[in-house]
């Protein structure tokens, strides 16, 4: 049998197909994408470039079906956010012995002087631009919010030399204002198939990590810092 | 040519169709280096991407505007819907080379000193008048922009840590920044339409007396040696781009 225009193939499919194009069940839904970030920094981390499965990439790096699309299904972006994740966090490795390296001695370095303060953000529909966001880790921050965090001041009367105290382990964070979403008003439609980017680049310079001293260390494989931006919108499927 | 040939021609060939629009969210934005010795005014939206800032002498890149033609916004219309501004520390690794190469500055650097770049960042905060005009005409006039037209974006700080070596005084750590609330932004109500071409002219003036001064503020970790913080400053129109849909 030949099938020789669009409406026999439809009349096919709804006879025979296992699917329904004629009706769409829609719903909330997140896509996400992180990659590492390397100890030297980049000049361009590609999210949603690699597909779940997909050489070492699990379920906790990305939900994408395919790479740069969303495979059969349509999705409206609602808002776009970013993420950041450390496997391990040592918070305690800010201490009075190492008042002299404090810089590499908490994430909160990168929070306030690292990466967090550069970057910019584009997304690309089919090569053209929707979204050029700059410092997109403070921009769009996180759907969700981050734990809360109380601290104690600490002082020490006994150091030698005296004087040389640590007071407070910092903790920085991105934003937990959730008033802050970033909304993408009006929203986008990325149709089936449509191949999209979402890019983070550093063209002014390479950002290095300074949380260098943290035990475990950061590192590119065992104990990566993991960055990531969440698509959240209404997942658009034909029903079957 | 009959401007109706030129018309049909577009349709039939453009890469563009002009007789249908898309509107998405959008932002225009330019950050600027401070002068560390002071200035009268900063100027922004003069210089788009790969021309020189004129106090870093660095090549401006997207991260810093996203302006590909100094003074307009090009072939768009854009609407304003936010005003925000923005003053910080650049990322440590874009300061000078004694602050990126010291180990301890983050928690101590910018504030142990008593006039201390964290100081001079508050008294920023605290000052200047945000003139807007469009097509030379003046638009907005915001006084102490920081506070009444904050950036509306930022980072949280639940205990922002000390540190302090081999001193008989250890101070407090602090940090200043602008209101990182959306809500607080400076809303335009009415909104804001700029028309392709449109001249821009955006400038934070300090009309009393210059800006405050970085030069040598922050001390390093030996408790000696002093460096200028490098400090931007920006202007962000957050809104729609109207552009003809392809």
């Amino acid at each position: 049998m030949g099938f020789q225009s669009e409406a026999v193939v439809m009349a096919a499919s709804q006879q025979f197909g296992v699917i329904d194009y004629s009706r769409f069940q829609a719903i909330r839904w997140q896509w996400y994408g992180f990659v590492t970030y390397p100890l030297a920094g980049a000049s361009e981390l590609n999210f949603f470039g690699n597909a779940v499965g997909q050489g070492a990439t699990t379920l906790a790096d990305t939900n994408l079906p395919k790479a740069g699309s969303f495979g059969q299904t349509h999705f409206l972006v609602k808002s776009i956010s970013t993420m950041i994740r450390l496997r391990e966090n040592d918070l305690t490795s800010f201490n009075r012995t190492n008042v002299a390296t404090a810089d590499q001695r908490s994430l909160s370095s990168d929070i306030i002087a690292g990466f967090v303060q550069a970057g910019v953000l584009t997304l690309s529909i089919g090569a053209r631009p929707f979204a050029t966001i700059p410092k997109p880790f403070q921009y769009a921050p996180p759907a969700g919010n981050e734990p809360d965090f109380d601290g104690s001041s600490v002082s020490d009367p006994s150091a030698t030399p005296l004087g040389i105290v640590t007071a407070q382990v910092p903790y920085a964070t991105q934003t937990r204002n959730r008033g802050n979403l970033y909304r993408v008003d009006p929203n986008i439609l990325i149709e089936a198939e449509q191949q999209f980017e979402v890019k983070i680049s550093f063209p002014s310079g390479l950002v290095p990590l300074l949380a260098t001293g943290l035990s475990p260390a950061i590192n590119d494989t065992t104990n990566p810092l993991k960055v990531g931006v969440l698509l959240d919108g209404v997942l658009l499927r034909p029903m079957q | 040519m009959d401007i109706a040939i030129l018309d049909k021609i577009q349709q039939r060939f453009g890469s563009a169709d002009f007789s249908r629009y898309q509107v998405v969210r959008g932002q225009k934005y330019d950050f600027v280096r401070l002068n560390p010795l002071g200035t009268n005014q900063v100027s922004f939206f003069s210089n788009p991407i790969g021309s020189s800032d004129p106090i870093s002498g660095v090549s401006k890149t997207p991260e810093q505007t996203n302006l590909v033609k100094s003074a307009s916004f090009g072939q768009e219309f854009f609407v304003v819907t936010q005003i925000r501004t923005y003053a910080g520390f650049l990322a440590k690794a874009r300061q000078p080379t004694a602050a990126v190469n010291a180990t301890s500055i983050i928690y101590q650097g910018y504030t142990s000193l008593a006039v201390s770049a964290m100081e001079r960042m508050n008294d920023l905060l605290h000052r200047g008048v945000l003139n807007v005009r469009l097509a030379q005409k003046l638009y907005f006039q915001i006084n102490q922009p920081f506070i009444n037209a904050p950036a509306g974006f930022g980072i949280d700080i639940a205990s922002a840590g000390a540190a302090k070596l081999a001193a008989a005084v250890v101070k407090d750590n602090y940090f200043v920044r602008s209101d990182s609330r959306s809500q607080s932004v400076y809303n335009l109500d009415p909104v804001q339409m700029i028309e392709p071409e449109i001249q821009i002219e955006v400038s934070l003036d300090f009309p009393e007396t210059v800006s405050p001064v970085f030069t040598s503020t922050g001390v390093l970790d030996d408790n000696t040696t002093t460096f200028t913080p490098s400090v931007e400053v920006g202007v962000i129109f957050d809104g729609y781009v109207v552009r003809p849909s392809q």
